[in-house]
């Protein structure tokens, strides 16, 4: 009998456990091999604990089962939430970091050539645009000016266009998903977090675009 | 009353010696430095203790190459197989022999040390050796979790101040400094400087602003933990003499 119960456990269970196919995660797998277990062992117990055992026995056997179950089922359902929830916390802290590096280093040549434009005197003044260039002599439009020494770090910095009056920039996040997933980039990649920003003498604004 | 109604004291013997030796086990091996483990690791590539555990550590390596800009790659067999064989070995096989095996044992059809026995022995260690951890490993998990929460939720939302900070309301300090007078702006100085009032408060935090002519010093009191607060000074595109207290501390 012992050998039925086992071949039958063993095949409700695998395909349970295969039913929800192959993907980057195992609980899909094991939760519904979980069912499939609990149930077997919920049937188990039934045929177990059946009489002649006396009255006594089979109520400490069912108290034990479905005692234990429940805590394994907290610490089963616990770990399943707490372990997607750090998984989220992850994706947000990286786009946290990433739109924080973005602000935080973006603006930086463009208040300078912004400072330098109106520190200048008013004989002989550069355009916004003249200064920019002398920040970045090699700067081509459509170029990256973000200096990085980490291969991993793909933020860009894009210039999109300079004329005497302003100058049109893109952050590009790398590969930080954004807000909309079927977001454009400047680039033709979709979903990615992106800025524009604009430089003029009156200051440098910026727009979240995802 | 007879021996065979109740659990008798042999069964009863033997319940405690399965819980003390998974116990020991248990504190051995953690002991062990990763001696032991090492010794286990083939057994480890076969077998996953706990399979709830390893589900969660997929689930976190999955986060991991996420935010390293990667792309997770769909399991193997051989990994899903190797959660399945402990699925099937602790609450199949293991139960089912305990089960079964004491159910024979105790209405008398077998005798100490005989085949049934050792199964029934050999069924309890599979399954005492995970169900005795789980129980106190369940009621931990479910403190941790609860406390990485808090610990997370205060991270978060001095995070979100520190974005603020060095984001979006740097950026108007240094316009305001760069500007010239007639253009709204400081010409120079942080002198006169206010926050205009979407950034004196937000969802976050509400933030107040000193400033004297080369210094700013910002102060940034939470709306979740109002006793946390941060400040910071601007001076000419830096930062200056962080500050945190309360729950930011």
């Amino acid at each position: 009998m012992i050998i039925f119960w086992l071949l039958g456990g063993i095949v409700v269970v695998s395909v349970a456990f295969f039913i929800p196919g192959t993907s980057t995660e195992l609980w899909p797998n094991i939760n519904a091999a979980g069912i499939a277990t609990f149930l077997y062992v919920v049937a188990l117990t039934a045929y177990a604990f059946r009489p002649p055992l006396p009255q006594l026995n089979r109520a400490i056997g069912w108290f034990a089962v479905l005692g234990t179950s429940v805590w394994i089922g907290i610490g089963w359902r616990g770990m399943d939430e707490t372990t997607h929830w750090q998984h989220d916390r992850l994706l947000s802290v990286k786009e946290v970091i990433t739109r924080g590096m973005i602000l935080a280093e973006l603006p930086a040549p463009f208040l300078k050539t912004l400072e330098a434009y109106h520190n200048q005197q008013e004989k002989n003044k550069l355009t916004i645009g003249q200064l920019f260039r002398q920040q970045f002599p090699a700067l081509t439009v459509g170029g990256n000016f973000r200096d990085t020494s980490f291969t991993s770090d793909k933020i860009v910095f894009s210039v999109q266009s300079i004329s005497d009056h302003d100058v049109f920039v893109i952050g590009f996040g790398g590969h930080c998903k954004g807000r909309e997933a079927q977001f454009t980039n400047f680039n033709g990649q979709h979903g990615i977090v992106q800025l524009e920003g604009i430089l003029t003498e009156k200051g440098f604004s910026y727009d979240w675009q995802n | 009353m007879t021996g065979k109604t109740e659990f008798s004291r042999g069964f009863l013997g033997i319940l405690s010696a399965f819980a003390l030796a998974t116990l020991v086990m248990v504190f051995f091996f953690e002991q062990s430095n990763g001696a032991l483990q090492d010794r286990f690791k083939f057994a480890g590539r076969l077998f996953s203790p706990i399979p709830w555990i390893h589900a969660g550590g997929v689930t976190i390596a999955n986060g991991l190459t996420e935010f390293r800009g990667g792309t997770p790659d769909a399991l193997t067999l051989t990994g899903q197989l190797q959660v399945l064989f402990s699925l099937l070995l602790i609450f199949v096989v293991g139960p089912t022999l305990f089960f079964l095996g004491w159910r024979t044992y105790r209405l008398g059809s077998a005798k100490t040390f005989s085949k049934e026995w050792m199964l029934m022995v050999l069924g309890g260690i599979l399954s005492f050796s995970v169900m005795i951890p789980a129980i106190p490993g369940s009621v931990m998990q479910r403190m941790g979790s609860q406390s990485m929460y808090k610990a997370q939720a205060v991270q978060t939302n001095k995070d979100e101040i520190v974005s603020m900070l060095g984001g979006e309301i740097q950026l108007k300090v240094e316009l305001y400094r760069i500007l010239p007078k007639a253009m709204g702006g400081g010409g120079g100085s942080f002198s006169g400087f206010v926050l205009p009032p979407d950034l004196a408060r937000t969802e976050v935090a509400t933030f107040t602003a000193v400033a004297t002519d080369s210094i700013l010093t910002i102060k940034a009191t939470s709306l979740l933990y109002p006793n946390a607060t941060a400040s910071v000074q601007f001076q000419r595109q830096r930062f200056a003499n962080w500050e945190w207290s309360g729950d930011f501390e």
